[in-house]
């Protein structure tokens, strides 16, 4: 019986001595996106994206910003994530991050130690997008406004998605896949490179939000190339797109594809699939490359009659040609001019070909720029839209 | 016989022990043989009955002999009172010679009252309970023995549709208070011979008739013989609902959950019966209780049977559903709200945050105040007059909340909450199992609230625990889902078409369970348990 | 009221209690990490030998149907020497319920609850295991036999999500092999006979109470079958999702698994669930041993072990607190120490010596007679 009521003491106890971690939502604000930039002072400059969730609900919006963005300087940010009610009012939290930004030249100067951080936290996730501010601060990126989504976190989470969705313009990169980049010898990151179409200092007010085509506008401008966590260059925006179909991420693409002089097709490529095998071949590294992949045809500026069979053969195997020049000169670019194997073919070799990716494993850069890389495509074209023949094939 | 105590005294057993051993001091005493003097005959009846306003003694006089009749107005059958009395004293049935030994009368009234509902009394102890019981008492100077006629009055509400289980297809009628109508009622559904009712009176003071109903050679006799135990061994000096009986004969009574299956319909007793199970009826309510009652039982309701498997197979899974949402929505709001925001998506947090802003309670606080006010208002619709009781229906709780959360004191996720909360408590078919729910959701807030989702899982799997340790006549409380049976699982989570459902559930007739039965299942082996 | 009935124990549920009990503590921490990519192939293998272990186990219990492994001892070797090696057990017992019972506390104060004192999950899943034990192993029972359907689903239900939120990448799996097959023998053997699948000596009390044990063998072994798939597939998906090294480095590698789990915008960050779930496989297992635990003291006192459960239950949440000073403390006794100088003495030495004290005084007898 004293046991019985001992235990009820006890249960009471822990019922009332409780709430140790009791947050009410009234006392959180929620961190939508991070940017880290180098510090003056300090090492690291780390700003935060809180949204002002009055702002995003539509009946409860009054014109106010839709978020706040604070920055301080600090040693780590494991630090600078708990000390920012310096100058931010709620506890902050940061389960629902959207996006990290890292400005250039925190990548150029070797200087991605928080990874360990974010990997670390509990509270943070992998499912966050990891991009890198070109030519801007990486604060700015969060402080422009959007119409849509207003806050600038949301609206590149989104953006990014339906990118990568339509044409493939965002590797889409994850924590993991950075972490997997540092700790594989066989692949080397990339990263999304944003930027600032406009004037930055524009971008951080409601006003921006009230034009047609605001001050200034975060756009995607191009593909970082990380050598663990060193910044090697930028690739153009269209390398991106090949990247990813080279690492079979790609969703769908549009491709233009001249079919005569100054003519040219639109294909939508579907379906696509990609195959990689990597063997070390007399110490040279061989790797196979086969693209497969469906499509349709959404603009023929050309005079050929697409009722044929011929046409859609002729059409099919000039978008073949085109991808793998595309392809090619992706591969020939990063095999000659940044020796960085980012489509993870020595990860393809390990895997494939284990014991002897073992052996070369330490020069595996110097085995990539030196392989031989074959591209096979074959797409298939399926239909061509609710048109048979195009307006010109009538064309005399 | 002692005064009819106060229901009160359901709670001390002790007591009442007093009042029995009184009684059959009494019993002792009045074992002598029956006094017919008139006047001391009658003085001892008034005494007894002190003087009630009810009691009607009449003097009369036939075939030359004084005649002493007895009665409670209140209780015999005016129409038939007259044609007894008339009779009884009617000059062509009497011849001045007659009545002059026990043998003559007894013949006498076999020949007017033709066989059963007259029985010869020997003592005055007898004579009250005839009295009680609705019979005219007769008695006469010369012979040392009466005689009773019961009458007892058919004064009942006509049989209508029952009100707390009712269904869209199937029938309508449902039990009234009538002990007899009640069993007619369920001997018209099963016309065998083999549906027998045992008859008890429990209730030292209130002498309630209560029936044991089962189908021999489908009932399991080691369950039946342990419900004819428990029912012998309740010693109480009233009895007026099953909920009494059912809290005396529960083989754990420290529990929210019920052990005892009780409906207000007939066809369901009647299905219950066919599948082995056993009823108990009791005089003077429309409730009948079903042992044993299982956990699942109380998902099921007499119109999965009716309607198509399929259609009967969705409503079942839908009643769990509620249940699951009535026990936990709110808790589960606490928690997440309060300790686990990442696992809102979002938009959903942004937009929840931006509704509490402003709240001044924190999500407990805001959770109980309105489960509160619902249970409130629950109760006061219950209670009120009809008329009233309408407009203070959920409809009034809405509009409580709507104001409350206009006035900015709750949120409006909050009213959906409660208000989902409470339909779903609504659908269970069993108004005494929602009570479960009702009650356990009080402690899963609590928990919620300090502990998180940790806390809530902590008191399901407690929960779980208890329900597996329940036992409903020593048949396992979860049975066909814990001990696991896979030849009942047709009749659980889903209706299986009839023709699949060839068996009665094993858990009610498997040799093997029933070893392990107990008369009544020791608790766990603790000093002082209050359980059991 | 001190009448204490027998308590049976069906088939399914001894199925749904190996199964809960396998994947206890071992789906926490994750095993197998030192066979590296080829984890899932050693836990394979080391589901074979477990299948071995229990019919060993089993074999020896059931020359004596109604007597659990303390009752053994004494028919063999005398009741006075029982109770010290009996007493060894119930230090072994409790003390490996009180390993778990930590290892589910670090899973929720780094996890989901961070300001929360471990001492109060301890508690609070102690005052839980002994409550159940107080209504007794029948009820425990019960209760594993209702949540393990909830198991499967959610093991059926986080694989679907992890594919279908292409977090996954198949050929991570590759290469298999890599390093031969050395390492996979070696972690089966010598890691994995010990934990988690040594560990079923706590069974030994179990069959006792075993209603049918006609199929009981059959029963036994599909339950080491069944638990053994779940853990590989498991390990399959964290090596697929996660990839070898993270893996590696991960303190709780489901929930980092789960962790990656991403649909649409709304199934996301599910590993709040996820951990409630290893919840159940944990305090299965926990419950199971400190029943090992008070059965040894129903030995040694000869009263009803219900007495004990909750006492020995705040016991065991206090040592589970003690245990260790801090995680790399924990983990690294639990591999260093423990394995060699309690899994496999007890789990394997003492029950093979019995064994064969058994059939010598079996022989013994038949000789005599």
């Amino acid at each position: 019986m004293k046991f019985k009521n001992l235990v009820f003491i006890l249960v009471i106890v822990i019922i009332l001595g409780g709430c140790w971690d009791h947050r009410e939502l009234s006392e959180i604000t929620v961190v939508v996106g991070m940017a880290i930039d180098k510090g003056q002072d300090n090492q690291y400059k780390l700003t935060v994206e809180g949204i002002n969730a009055m702002e995003l609900n539509s009946k409860t919006a009054s014109g106010f910003a839709p978020s706040i963005v604070f920055t301080l300087e600090g040693e780590t940010l494991a630090e600078l994530t708990r000390k920012m009610n310096i100058g931010i009012s709620k506890y902050l939290i940061y389960s629902h991050m959207k996006v990290l930004v890292i400005s250039e030249e925190v990548l150029k100067e070797e200087m991605i130690y928080f990874l360990d951080f974010l990997e670390r936290n509990r509270e943070i996730r992998d499912d966050f997008n990891i991009v890198t501010a070109r030519h801007v601060e990486a604060a700015d990126i969060l402080r422009t406004t959007y119409q849509v989504q207003k806050s600038s976190s949301l609206k590149l989470h989104t953006q990014l998605n339906s990118l990568v969705d339509s044409w493939g313009g965002d590797p889409n990169i994850r924590l993991n896949d950075i972490i997997q980049t540092y700790t594989s010898p066989g692949k080397r990151g990339v990263m999304t490179a944003l930027t600032i179409r406009g004037k930055p200092e524009k971008g951080g007010s409601v006003d921006n939000m009230n034009k047609t085509t605001p001050d200034a506008m975060v756009v995607v401008d191009s593909l970082a190339i990380l050598k663990k966590d060193k910044l090697l260059g930028f690739l153009p925006i269209k390398d991106t797109r090949n990247f990813l179909w080279i690492t079979n991420k790609l969703n769908k693409t549009e491709v233009s594809v001249i079919c005569a002089k100054e003519r040219n097709l639109g294909v939508r490529v579907v379906n696509t699939l990609t195959k990689t095998e990597a063997k070390l071949i007399n110490g040279r590294a061989v790797i196979n490359l086969k693209v497969r992949g469906e499509a349709y045809i959404e603009s023929a500026q050309c005079k050929d009659d697409l009722t044929q069979v011929d046409t859609y053969e002729k059409y099919g195997r000039l978008t073949e040609k085109k991808i793998k020049r595309d392809l090619e000169a992706t591969i020939d670019k990063l095999q000659q001019v940044y020796k960085a194997d980012i489509f993870g073919f020595g990860e393809v070799l390990y895997r494939q070909d284990y014991k002897n990716f073992k052996r070369i494993e330490k020069n595996w850069d110097e085995y990539f720029s030196d392989a031989l890389v074959n591209v096979d495509v074959h797409i298939k074209l399926r239909r061509s839209g609710i048109r048979t023949k195009s307006i010109f094939t009538e064309v005399k | 016989m002692a005064p009819i105590k106060p229901i009160r005294r359901l709670k001390r057993p002790i007591k009442i022990e007093e009042i029995v051993a009184k009684n059959e001091q009494q019993m002792e005493e009045n074992k002598e043989i029956l006094d017919t003097s008139f006047t001391h005959l009658r003085s001892e009846v008034e005494n007894a009955f002190g003087n009630s306003a009810d009691l009607r003694v009449l003097e009369g006089r036939t075939a030359d002999k004084d005649v002493l009749i007895f009665y409670l107005e209140s209780m015999v059958n005016a129409k038939s009172l007259n044609e007894t009395t008339a009779k009884f004293l009617s000059p062509s049935h009497v011849f001045s010679d007659n009545l002059n030994t026990v043998n003559e009368l007894t013949s006498y009234c076999k020949e007017i009252f033709g066989g059963a509902s007259y029985q010869l009394i020997n003592n005055t102890d007898e004579i009250f309970s005839a009295i009680i019981n609705g019979s005219l008492v007769i008695a006469m100077n010369h012979l040392d023995k009466a005689i009773s006629v019961n009458m007892l009055t058919d004064e009942k509400r006509s049989v209508t549709e029952p009100s707390s289980q009712t269904v869209v297809r199937g029938p309508k009628d449902g039990f009234i208070e009538s002990i007899s109508t009640n069993v007619s009622l369920i001997r018209r559904r099963i016309r065998n011979q083999n549906l027998h009712f045992e008859r008890y009176t429990i209730g030292e003071a209130t002498q309630t008739p209560v029936y044991i109903g089962f189908v021999k050679g489908i009932a399991n006799e080691a369950i039946l013989e342990e419900v004819r135990n428990r029912i012998k061994k309740i010693k109480v000096s009233a009895i007026f609902e099953s909920g009494n009986i059912e809290e005396l004969i529960a083989d754990k009574s420290f529990t929210l959950f019920p052990l005892a299956l009780n409906t207000e319909r007939p066809d369901t007793v009647a299905g219950n019966l066919m599948e082995g199970k056993i009823v108990i009826l009791i005089d003077g309510t429309p409730f009948a209780l079903l042992v044993p009652a299982v956990f699942v039982n109380f998902f099921e309701m007499a119109e999965d049977y009716y309607s198509s498997f399929f259609l009967g197979s969705f409503i079942r899974i839908i009643r769990y559903l509620s249940f699951m949402i009535a026990l936990l929505t709110p808790s589960l709001y606490v928690g997440i709200l309060t300790y686990h925001h990442e696992l809102l998506p979002t938009t959903l947090l942004l937009s929840v945050i931006a509704q509490r802003e402003g709240v001044p309670f924190p999500a407990v606080v805001e959770v109980l105040i309105m489960e509160i006010t619902f249970e409130i208002l629950r109760e006061a619709g219950v209670r009120m007059p009809r008329v009233i009781g309408q407009m203070v229906s959920i409809v009034g709780a809405l509009v409580i909340g709507q104001a409350a959360a206009e006035a900015g004191i709750i949120s409006n996720i909050m009213i959906i909450i409660v208000s989902i909360t409470a339909i779903a408590n609504f659908v269970s078919p069993v108004y005494s199992f929602a009570a479960a729910s009702r009650l356990l959701r009080f402690m899963l807030i609590i928990f919620s609230a300090s502990l998180g989702l940790y806390g809530v899982l902590l008191i399901l799997v407690a929960m779980v625990a208890h329900l597996s340790s329940l036992r409903s006549f020593g048949v396992p409380y979860l049975a066909p889902i814990a001990p696991f049976i896979i030849e009942d699982q047709k009749d659980v989570f889903v209706r299986a078409p009839f023709w699949k459902m060839e068996k009665r559930p094993k858990y009610l007739r498997d040799e093997s369970e029933q070893k392990v039965f107990t008369s009544q299942p020791s608790p766990p082996p603790m000093k002082g348990g209050n359980s059991g | 009221m001190m009448k204490v009935n027998k308590e049976n124990i069906s088939l399914s549920q001894l199925l749904t209690l190996l199964i809960n009990f396998l994947l206890g503590s071992a789906i926490v921490v994750g095993i197998g990490s030192n066979a590296k990519n080829d984890a899932w192939l050693a836990i394979a293998l080391g589901g074979l030998i477990g299948i071995g272990i229990i019919s060993a186990y089993h074999f020896f219990i059931l020359r004596f149907p109604d007597k659990n492994i303390f009752q053994v001892f004494e028919f063999c070797i005398g009741r006075k020497v029982t109770i010290v090696i009996t007493f060894i057990y119930i230090v072994y017992f409790l003390y490996i319920s009180a390993r778990v019972t930590r290892d589910f506390g670090e899973l929720m104060v780094t996890a989901i609850l961070p300001n929360t004192p471990i001492e109060v999950m301890s508690i609070s899943l102690c005052l839980l295991m002994g409550y159940i034990l107080y209504l007794g192993i029948e009820v425990l029972a019960r209760t594993s036999e209702i949540f393990t359907p909830y198991l499967f689903v959610f093991f059926i239900l986080l694989t679907i999500f992890l594919f279908a939120s292409g977090s996954t990448e198949v050929n991570q799996i590759q290469p298999i092999l890599g390093e031969g097959i050395m390492p996979v023998i070696k972690t089966a053997f010598l890691d994995l006979s010990l934990f988690p699948f040594g560990e079923v000596i706590a069974f030994s009390v179990i069959y006792a109470s075993l209603t049918n044990k006609k199929y009981s063998l059959r029963v036994s072994i599909i339950g080491v079958g069944v638990a053994t798939i779940l853990l590989v597939v498991s390990s399959f998906l964290m090596i697929v999702t996660l990839g070898v090294d993270s893996v590696q480095r991960s303190n709780f590698p489901l929930l980092s698994t789960a962790r990656a789990v991403s649909i649409g915008e709304f199934l996301e960050r599910i590993d709040a669930i996820v951990v409630f779930i290893i919840m159940l496989g944990v305090f299965i297992k926990g419950s199971l041993f400190m029943y090992a635990g008070l059965k040894g003291l129903e030995f040694i006192f000869k009263l009803s072990y219900r007495y004990f459960a909750l006492p020995v239950s705040m016991i065991i949440s206090l040592f589970s607190v003690l245990v260790s000073v801090d995680f790399a403390d924990h983990i690294q006794e639990g591999i260093k120490v423990v394995p060699y100088y309690l899994h496999l003495p007890l789990q394997h030495i003492v029950p093979f010596i019995l064994f064969l004290l058994v059939l010598w005084r079996q022989q013994k007898g038949k000789s005599e007679n």
